[in-house]
């Protein structure tokens, strides 16, 4: 298998920055970046990223109707979500849309490697488990 | 034990003199009831001094209150009647026991 293809959405500059200097240490590869929700449905469709990496904060459309529109696109979209807030309801509403983990950005940078490697590889090896099958 | 140092009956939610909430130590090994004062277990007997790694810390405790409640919760959720958790706030630990969660059902 190749690498790991990923997208990140976050409008904040720095943020991405952090994500893509993660994602490149997990020996996975930066597809495509964005700074909304539009911009992310149009670049998911564009670029099919293995996985979505997706802020909830962010103007124009938030990461929870982005979510909802990727998931409505592919139901095998794996989409991890990361942001700071941590209410029951936030991360119950990304779950139950389709979100394959949520990360909270207050973690500690090594933390929220290892849980997006974590989820990418049991989803990815899943996925290449049922392909095997056919 | 309450901050004002009354000592309440054991299983009192709260102290009789100043209101605070007092925090419900169990035993790691039988689940009995102990009063923070206690050196061992009223139920089995087990040393529950700190140092044998055995006496559960309020953190824990309020934990596992919160891994009830969210497990709860998410029973409710998952039978569409209950609307999801107020003001509760989750950490990484919560959320990986809510996958794990969702996975088995």
């Amino acid at each position: 298998m190749g690498k790991i293809r990923v997208m990140i959405v976050d409008d904040q500059k720095s943020i991405r920055d952090l994500l893509r200097s993660l994602v490149e240490e997990l020996g996975a590869e930066v597809v495509s970046e964005a700074c909304d929700g539009i911009e992310a449905v149009e670049l998911f469709k564009k670029h099919a990223p293995d996985v979505t990496l997706m802020d909830i904060n962010m103007p124009c459309m938030d990461g929870i109707e982005a979510l909802q529109q990727i998931i409505a696109l592919n139901s095998d979209a794996l989409v991890l979500m990361l942001s700071s807030q941590n209410s029951i309801e936030v991360v119950k509403k990304c779950l139950t849309s389709g979100a394959k983990n949520f990360i909270l950005k207050d973690n500690p940078p090594e933390v929220m490697a290892a849980e997006m490697k974590a989820t990418w590889s049991s989803c990815l090896d899943l996925e290449e488990a049922c392909r095997g099958e056919l | 034990m309450a901050s004002c140092n009354h000592k309440n009956p054991l299983g009192f939610a709260f102290c009789v003199t100043c209101g605070e909430q007092i925090a419900a130590l169990r035993c790691p090994r039988c689940g009995f009831a102990c009063d923070q004062h206690f050196i061992f277990c009223g139920g089995c007997g087990c040393d529950l001094r700190l140092g044998n790694g055995v006496v559960e810390s309020l953190e824990t405790s309020v934990r596992q209150q919160m891994r009830y409640d969210l497990n709860e919760l998410m029973a409710q959720y998952e039978l569409g009647s209950s609307p999801l958790g107020s003001n509760g706030k989750v950490n990484q630990d919560d959320i990986r026991a809510m996958l794990e969660m969702m996975q088995k059902k």
